[in-house]
């Protein structure tokens, strides 16, 4: 399961937690999240994202 | 009201008198702004060689995500007589430009500088603590950002004093010519300093990258685009986070029990950073109409400037309720201080940084401070929004 973190504000999503509140189930993994998802915190797109490196 | 000519193409009925940097003995920035949302969503002024200002958060929000109809060519009201690099670029050139830089700005770069970031504030706050006061933005909010930049930079430290200075000028300054003055000593420096360095023994920082980059297909940045970067890593960075911790530390100096929030649960620093940040946007930014059209009823033609201040967005009650009002439970975190759009702001992340680190380590060490009895700070209006002097005091043990 891999993260992504939003270049802009830095919020994580984390493909094992997913985001049940937003209807995106633990183990979403970033391919399947709508194309049309945006960051909770700073409405930007997926675009905005990268993948999180440890 | 200015004597110039109103185009033929705007009703009447849609301009009005305004200048965006003249406050008219207001002192509040944001009131000054705020008057703005009594009138029409969109209005023209004859000011500044004559723009239209888009009022509503929404309507920012469109102009600045759409770079098909809104160019960015020219950016800034007055329009600046020279193409700022990356800023007033469109398209793949923008792109090429922005991703020389991109690698630099991620998360996982920026967290590699946290630790510098605190250990500078904890540095900073120190020496003046026993004072008992200080003159914020002079003595903290110019001097955190540019020490950053010449991080990122890797700039020698040697010309620290310098680049505060510069950075003095072109940030406190309400005298154009001074400013324009240290932007030149800006360029001179990198053109005579850091530039033959870094062209003769590249390394892995950000200049580096700028003059060894390929953009366009694949030519080297120009001498003049490169600078323009390398100015623009100073200024980018530099007077619009000093002034977003100056607006947000009077914040709290005027408001005890949103300070005491914070300090009686650190963890709210965040969300509390990014409501304050909502209230005061800084950055009065603008476009150009790429071509004729009309927008909401109102007909553009193509070279019209737009600004787009987002020191209104903050304020719209048509997007937060009670607008005015600081809320840090607030549920709705978006807002536009970073921009919109392919150009919305690179440095965000390290932005975000430096204010969470600043709150972190100034509410430890002076949970309670205020304005110094019988001083005012000065703000100003600009293309940055700007407190330019803000003198505090709190007791010391």
């Amino acid at each position: 399961m891999k993260r992504y973190i939003c270049l802009f504000c830095g919020f994580v999503y984390d493909e094992a937690l997913g985001i049940p509140d937003a209807g995106i189930s633990p183990g979403t993994r970033w391919e399947d999240v709508p194309e049309d998802w945006e960051c909770p915190d700073c409405g930007n797109p997926k675009s905005a994202f990268v993948m999180e490196e440890l | 009201m200015h004597n110039s000519t109103i185009p033929s193409h705007v009703p009447a009925d849609l301009v009005r008198d305004f200048n965006y940097v003249d406050m008219g003995g207001e002192k509040d920035v944001y009131q000054h702004f705020k008057k703005l949302h009594n009138g029409p969503d969109i209005f023209f002024t004859p000011h500044h060689g004559g723009h239209w200002v888009v009022t509503r958060y929404a309507d920012i929000d469109h102009v600045l995500s759409n770079d098909k109809d809104f160019s960015s060519r020219h950016q800034t009201v007055p329009i600046n007589p020279v193409t700022v690099t990356l800023l007033e670029n469109d398209g793949a050139l923008h792109d090429d430009f922005r991703n020389l830089l991109q690698p630099f700005f991620t998360p996982k770069s920026i967290g590699a500088l946290e630790q510098v970031a605190t250990d500078l504030t904890v540095s900073l706050i120190d020496g003046f603590l026993a004072k008992g006061g200080c003159e914020f933005t002079g003595d903290f909010a110019l001097r955190m950002p540019i020490i950053i930049v010449m991080n990122l930079c890797e700039l020698p430290r040697e010309d620290t004093p310098y680049l505060i200075q510069l950075s003095d000028d072109i940030v406190r300054s309400a005298d154009p010519m001074v400013q324009q003055a240290a932007f030149g000593k800006v360029f001179q420096y990198f053109i005579e300093k850091i530039v033959p360095a870094r062209t003769a023994n590249p390394g892995k920082d950000m200049v580096s990258a700028i003059l060894h980059g390929k953009v366009d297909g694949g030519r080297s940045p120009t001498a003049e685009e490169a600078l323009g970067l390398c100015a623009l890593l100073i200024a980018g960075g530099l007077d619009t986070v000093a002034s977003m911790l100056g607006f947000i530390t009077l914040f709290l100096a005027r408001n005890p029990a949103h300070r005491q929030q914070l300090i009686d649960n650190p963890t709210l620093i965040p969300n509390a950073m990014e409501e304050m940040m909502r209230r005061h946007h800084i950055a009065n930014i603008a476009r150009t109409v790429v071509r004729d059209m009309d927008y909401k009823g109102v007909h553009f033609k193509a070279g019209d400037i737009i600004m787009t201040p987002t020191s209104l967005a903050g304020l719209d009650e048509q997007r937060y309720p009670n607008a005015m009002t600081v809320d840090f439970h607030r549920g709705d975190k978006k807002h536009l201080v970073f921009g919109r759009g392919p150009h919305q702001c690179i440095g965000s992340f390290l932005a975000r940084t430096e204010i969470r680190v600043f709150l972190t380590e100034w509410l430890k060490r002076i949970p309670h401070f205020e304005v110094k009895a019988g001083d005012e700070p000065v703000i100003r209006s600009g293309k940055a929004n700007r407190i330019s002097y803000l003198p505090l005091t709190w007791k010391t043990a």
